[in-house]
C-alpha cells in the first residue's frame, strides 16, 4: 500500500471554547497507480487531511504510513527526507518562489538532498523540468517569474514542480480551483497520466470536474469521510 | 540550483531590504574605519609635533651651549693673555679686621698670631705658593716728620711640602730698610744712608721706583724689628700669598675653602687689579650663560613634558569618545541589520515553508539566510572601508596642514598613518561577523518554523 491512514484525528485549539476537530477519525488507503479524489465543502478539513497525509502536520492520534514508513515516527530531518523522496505537493495557493523563473521553480525541489542512489545531476533535473514544462504548455513561459503568469500557468508550474522527481505519491490541494475548463482538463489529464505511469494521486477539491478523472471519490464533511462512491 | 544561486536571486528580487542592510553595515564600518583613521592621524600628528618641539628645543640648547662655550673660550683667552691663570695675590687677614678701615686709612689694626703662617706652611695647601707674613702700621716717622706705612716683612716662609721652589722675594735683612718712592724722593735719601726710626738705626738698602700705589708711601723693615718697634711680638696683621694656582676661575672660592679648615679666624681678600675685575665679569658672563642654559633646559623639558601630557590627554579623551561612539554605532547597526533580516525572513515565510515541504533541510534554510547576511557583511565592509578610508584621507590631509601651520616643514601623512593593514583586516572580518550575529536569530526562527502552520493558514 502506497498510503495508509488509520483513525487520524486532528484538533485545533483543543481545550478551548474554540476547539475545532478538523479531521475526525479518518482512515483511508491509496495504492500505487490509483487516483483518489476527496470532495468536500469549504472548511470540511480537506487541506488539514492533506497536510497530515503528507507528513507536514502531526495528527493528534492515529497513524500514517507512506510506503510502509510512518512519517511521524521519524525525526524531523528524516521526515523531510521522506517527503523529498516519496511525495510531491501541489498547494491551493501554489506557493511559487517569486524571484525564480518557471523553470527554476520547477527545479527548486532539487535543493533538498536526495538519498544515496537517487541523486540527479543538474542536467538531468533540467532535462526533466524542460519536459514537464513542455507537457504543461509552459515552454513559452519558462523564463518568466510567477508574477508574470496567469493563475492557470502558476497552477501548472506548481504541478510540474511537484512531479520533478516523479514521486510515488502526489498530494494536490484544489489544483483546479481557479482554473477554466481547458486548464482544469490539462491538469487533471496530467494527473491521470501520472497514475497510469504508476504514481498514486490524492486530490482534494470541491471541484466536481475532478470526479470524472478519479478512480475513486470520497466526501469529507466536518472532518469526517462520508461515503465512498466508485464511479461506474 | 544551489543555495547560493537562491541567495543571489533573492537579493536581486528584494533590492530595497538588501540595500538598506548594506547601508547599515557600510555606515558602521565607515565609522569604525574613519574613527581608527582619526585616532591614528592624531597620534601621528602628536608624534610629529613632539619631534618638532624636541628638535626646536635641541636647537635652542645647542645655541646656548655654543654661547657657554664661547664665553668660556673668551674667559680662558683673556686670562691667558693677562697671565691670570699663572697666579694672583691674596691677603689673609684677621677675621674681625674691618675692610673699611683698611681701605679708608690703609691700616690694619687687628692681629693674629705669627704661628699662623707656620701652620699654613706646614699644611699641605695646594692653592697658594708663596707666603709672606707681615705687620703693617700707619705711623708718623718722628725723626723725619713724615707719615708712612711701616711694613715689617720676613720674606717668604717656604711651604714645607714643596721646598724645591725658589723664594720669590728676598728677606729684608735685620737693620736694613727699603723705601717707597714718595719717601725717598721727599726725604732725599739714597742707598747706604743711615736713618733713625723710633730711636733704632737702619741702613737704606733699596729704593723703589714709583708704582702709583700705597707702596710709594711704604717703608719696609725686617718683621722681627717691626714687631719690636710696634710692641707686637709674635703677632702679625696679614699674610700675603702670592701666585695662587687655581684650577677654576673662581679662585677666591677655591682658596677660601682650603684655608677655612686650616686657619679658622681668618678671612681673605683678593688684591684686585683691573684685569681681574674684567676677568671676573667675563667669568660672570660665562656663569650666566651656563645658568641660562640650565634654565632653558629645565623650562624646555617642562614645556615638552606639558605639551606631551596635553596631547596624551587629548588623545585619551578622543579615543574614549570614539570608542563609545563606535560601540554605539556598531550595536545600532547590528540591531538594524537584525530587524531588516527579520523583516526579510517574514516576507519569505511561504517560500521557506514550501522548500521545507519539499524536503529542504532546516540547515539549508539557515544557510540561505546567514549566507545572505555574509554577503551583506563582506560587501558592506568593502564599501565602508573605502568610504571610511577616503574620509580619513581627507581628514588626514586637512589635519596635517592644520597641525604643521607655522612650522618649516609641512606635515604630509601617509596611508600607513591612517590604518595599519592588520586593523583593516580586523575590520574586514568584524563586519561579516556582526552581520552573522544580526542574522542568526531571524535565521534560526525561519529554519525552525513549522511549515504546516504557514501552508495551512495560507490555504
Ligand atoms: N491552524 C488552525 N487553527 C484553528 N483552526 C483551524 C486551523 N486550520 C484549520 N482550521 C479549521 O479546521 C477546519 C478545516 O480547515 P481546512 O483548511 O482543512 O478546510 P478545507 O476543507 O481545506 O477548506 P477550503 O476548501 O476552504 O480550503 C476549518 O473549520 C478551519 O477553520
Ligand atoms: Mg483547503
Amino acid at each position: 500500500m502506497l498510503l495508509q491512514a488509520k483513525q487520524a484525528v486532528k484538533r485545533f485549539s483543543s481545550g478551548t471554547p474554540n476547539e475545532v476537530i478538523a479531521v475526525k477519525d479518518i482512515s483511508l488507503d491509496l495504492s500505487a497507480g490509483e487516483f483518489l479524489a476527496i470532495h468536500g465543502p469549504s472548511g470540511g478539513g480537506k487541506s488539514t487531511l492533506l497536510l497530515i497525509l503528507g507528513g507536514l502536520l502531526r495528527p493528534d492520534s492515529g497513524t500514517i504510513e507512506i510506503n510502509g514508513r510512518q512519517p511521524y515516527a521519524l525525526s524531523a530531518e528524516d521526515r523531510a527526507s521522506l517527503r523529498a523522496t516519496e511525495i510531491g505537493f501541489v498547494f491551493q495557493q501554489f506557493h511559487l518562489i517569486p524571484y525564480l523563473t518557471v523553470i527554476e521553480n520547477v527545479i527548486a525541489p532539487g535543493l533538498a538532498p536526495r538519498p544515496a542512489g537517487k541523486e540527479s545531476s543538474h542536467t538531468e533535473l533540467h532535462q526533466r523540468a524542460v519536459e514537464l514544462i513542455e507537457k504543461f504548455g509552459l515552454a513559452a513561459r519558462a523564463d518568466h517569474k510567477p508574477g508574470e503568469l496567469s493563475t492557470g500557468e502558476r497552477q501548472r508550474t506548481a504541478l510540474a514542480r511537484a512531479l520533478l522527481f516523479k514521486p510515488p505519491l502526489l498530494l494536490a490541494d484544489e489544483p483546479t480551483g481557479n482554473l477554466d475548463d481547458e486548464n482544469a482538463r490539462i491538469v487533471l489529464t496530467a494527473m491521470k497520466e501520472y497514475c497510469a505511469e504508476g504514481g498514486g494521486v490524492l486530490l482534494v477539491t470541491h471541484d466536481a470536474r475532478a470526479s470524472e478523472y478519479a478512480d475513486r471519490t470520497l466526501t469529507i464533511r466536518d472532518g469526517q469521510l462520508q461515503a465512498e462512491n466508485v464511479p461506474a | 540550483m544551489s543555495v547560493w544561486q537562491i541567495i543571489i536571486k533573492e537579493i536581486r528580487h528584494r533590492k530595497l531590504n538588501f540595500c538598506l542592510s548594506l547601508v547599515a553595515v557600510a555606515v558602521a564600518v565607515a565609522f569604525l574605519t574613519g574613527a581608527i583613521s582619526l585616532l591614528n592621524v592624531e597620534s601621528a600628528i602628536t608624534h610629529w609635533l613632539q619631534n618638532q618641539h624636541q628638535a626646536e628645543f635641541e636647537k635652542k640648547i645647542e645655541l646656548k651651549q655654543e654661547e657657554v662655550q664661547k664665553a668660556g673660550q673668551e674667559l680662558t683667552e683673556f686670562a691667558r693673555k693677562n697671565g691670570l691663570l699663572l697666579g694672583f695675590n691674596i691677603w689673609i687677614l684677621p677675621e674681625n679686621q674691618s675692610l673699611n678701615e683698611l681701605h679708608v686709612s690703609g691700616e690694619i689694626s687687628q692681629t693674629f698670631p705669627e704661628s699662623y703662617v707656620h701652620k699654613l706652611s706646614e699644611a699641605k695647601v695646594v692653592t697658594i705658593n708663596h707666603l709672606f707674613p707681615m705687620v703693617i702700621e700707619k705711623l708718623t716717622w718722628e725723626e723725619k716728620g713724615i707719615d708712612i706705612i711701616l711694613t715689617g716683612t720676613q720674606g717668604e716662609v717656604p711651604i714645607l711640602h714643596r721646598t724645591s721652589k725658589k723664594p720669590l722675594q728676598d728677606q729684608v735683612p735685620t737693620g736694613s730698610m727699603v723705601l717707597g718712592y714718595n719717601i725717598h724722593s721727599e726725604l732725599n735719601l739714597k742707598v747706604g744712608d743711615k736713618v733713625q726710626l723710633r730711636g733704632k738705626e737702619f741702613e737704606i738698602t733699596e729704593l723703589y721706583d714709583q708704582r702709583g700705589t700705597k707702596d710709594d708711601s711704604t717703608v719696609w723693615i725686617n718683621l722681627k724689628e717691626a714687631q719690636e718697634l710696634l710692641g707686637r711680638q709674635n703677632l702679625i696683621n696679614a699674610i700675603l700669598a702670592l701666585e695662587c694656582n687655581c684650577a677654576s676661575v673662581d679662585r677666591i672660592g677655591e682658596i677660601r675653602q682650603e684655608l677655612a679648615s686650616i686657619l679658622p679666624g681668618t678671612k681673605i681678600i683678593e688684591e684686585k687689579s683691573r684685569a681681574l675685575a674684567r676677568a671676573e665679569s667675563r667669568n660672570k658672563a660665562k656663569q650666566e650663560a651656563e645658568e641660562s642654559l640650565a634654565r632653558e633646559k629645565l623650562s624646555g623639558m617642562t614645556l615638552l613634558e606639558d605639551q606631551q601630557h596635553n596631547r596624551d590627554q587629548l588623545e585619551q579623551q578622543l579615543s574614549f569618545f570614539t570608542t563609545v561612539l563606535i560601540a554605539f554605532i556598531l550595536i545600532c547597526a547590528t540591531i538594524w541589520l537584525g530587524l531588516l533580516t527579520y523583516n526579510n525572513v517574514r516576507q519569505r515565510r511561504n517560500e521557506i515553508a514550501i522548500l521545507r515541504a519539499f524536503g529542504v533541510r532546516s540547515h539549508q534554510i539557515l544557510t540561505t539566510i546567514i549566507g545572505r547576511n555574509l554577503i551583506i557583511g563582506v560587501l558592506g565592509a568593502c564599501a565602508g572601508i573605502l568610504i571610511g578610508f577616503l574620509a580619513g584621507n581627507v581628514y588626514a590631509n586637512w589635519s596635517g596642514t592644520q597641525a604643521s601651520a607655522g612650522y618649516e616643514t609641512p606635515l604630509t601623512l601617509h596611508l600607513t598613518d591612517l590604518q595599519a593593514g592588520s586593523s583593516l583586516i580586523l575590520i574586514f572580518l568584524l563586519a561579516p561577523v556582526l552581520a552573522l550575529i544580526a542574522g542568526w536569530f531571524p535565521a534560526l526562527l525561519a529554519s525552525r518554523e513549522d511549515p504546516a502552520s504557514i501552508l495551512q493558514s495560507e490555504n
